[in-house]
């Protein structure tokens, strides 16, 4: 595939899946040095995998499979040296906070999938963003009845923790 | 709160701009990114390559020009490791380009692969090592007259490498391995 157009798919799936990748981002990383660092990561894989996609699933459906890898891969590895890191070149950044959320009700969420195992986050993330059990399956390469069997205990886990956490105030 | 209300709150950040990304940046990055991975493994697999090539060729101008021809066997040693170098690599790039279809199958791929390197880490002292121990030794048999010390010196290095290449093993390869599996049985676990 030539160069110039990895880079236009590369660009539009980026103009079109930014808010998923930063869903992704957040649920991975946890400060905007490390939001950042891993950003970057999942746009590298993305652009690697992009002469490998053939179009059996949808664009998103891709995207959101390698951004999950990418996630769970880089936490793996920045759990090793999530001290003493240098910033990533010290002169212009790539990714800039512009604004927090306005529903504080976000915050806990994402404080929520944080506190989850990496398989667990992953499931999360797509189960709030709509993906039918058959489509995580896919995704994750699990059966649809492990995949039900995860999402029931999570729902119930989450579901708890909200009527403890708001009937306390947090 | 209802697992409803959860996802109706995570939907209205879709509406929301939390970040801005600087394209150019990350478009300088990706790239470079990218290149500095591929030029690391291209140098590693093409210096070992070349390196065993070059060291056959002498080896067989040497045997002919000296009429030592058991120099022919180090030769033929050289030229057999730079073809399964060649093959390893080939093997690499083949398997770079399939496509990946789900996060288990990523997970095994990549767990294959550590597997293969693992493999080849094992195996360091008999492909790469080994020649050159033949090639010593057949010198040292056909001549008498190297210092005692500069075997001993040989025998570190070997020492050495096997170190080297067991503590890269242990400390590296095997517990991102370990990771990999854990991930696995994370995602397998409720069958």
């Amino acid at each position: 595939m030539p160069e110039s157009e990895q880079k236009e798919i590369f660009y539009d799936w980026l103009k079109k899946y930014k808010g998923l990748l930063f869903k992704v981002v957040r649920a991975y990383a946890f400060n905007l040095h490390d939001q950042e660092d891993l950003f970057q990561e999942i746009t590298l894989q993305i652009w690697n995998s992009i002469p490998n996609f053939r179009g059996d699933s949808a664009a998103s459906t891709w995207v959101y499979r390698v951004s999950l890898y990418s996630a769970i891969s880089w936490s793996k590895k920045e759990k090793k040296h999530s001290t003493g890191k240098q910033s990533l070149d010290g002169v212009s950044h790539m990714l800039t906070e512009i604004s927090s959320f306005k529903d504080g009700r976000v915050e806990w969420l994402y404080k929520q999938i944080a506190k989850l195992n990496e398989i667990d986050r992953s499931l999360t993330l797509l189960l709030l963003d709509g993906f039918s059990y058959k489509e995580m399956s896919n995704i994750l390469g699990i059966s649809e009845s492990n995949v039900g069997v995860k999402i029931n205990r999570i729902k119930k886990d989450l579901i708890q923790k909200s009527q403890e956490d708001f009937k306390n105030g947090v | 709160m209802e697992f409803e209300d959860m996802k109706k709150i995570w939907d209205e950040q879709n509406n929301e701009n939390i970040y801005a990304i600087n394209e150019s940046e990350l478009h300088r990055r990706v790239i470079r990114k990218k290149n500095r991975v591929k030029r690391m493994i291209n140098k590693f697999e093409l210096t070992l390559l070349v390196a065993m090539i070059c060291c056959g060729l002498v080896t067989t101008i040497i045997g002919i020009l000296h009429n030592q021809l058991y120099k022919l066997l180090d030769a033929l040693i050289f030229f057999m490791v730079a073809g399964y170098i060649y093959k390893s690599r080939r093997d690499r790039i083949k398997y770079e380009g399939q496509s990946n279809l789900s996060l288990l199958d990523d997970l095994e791929q990549t767990i294959r692969s550590l597997d293969y390197h693992a493999k080849r880490y094992k195996y360091f002292l008999l492909w790469y090592m080994l020649p050159i121990f033949f090639t010593i030794l057949i010198n040292a048999t056909f001549h008498y007259s190297k210092p005692w010390w500069l075997w001993v010196a040989f025998v570190a290095f070997f020492g050495f490498a096997y170190w080297a290449v067991k503590k890269e093993l242990r400390c590296k390869i095997l517990p991102k391995k370990e990771d990999l599996l854990h991930l696995r049985s994370l995602l397998l676990n409720d069958e």
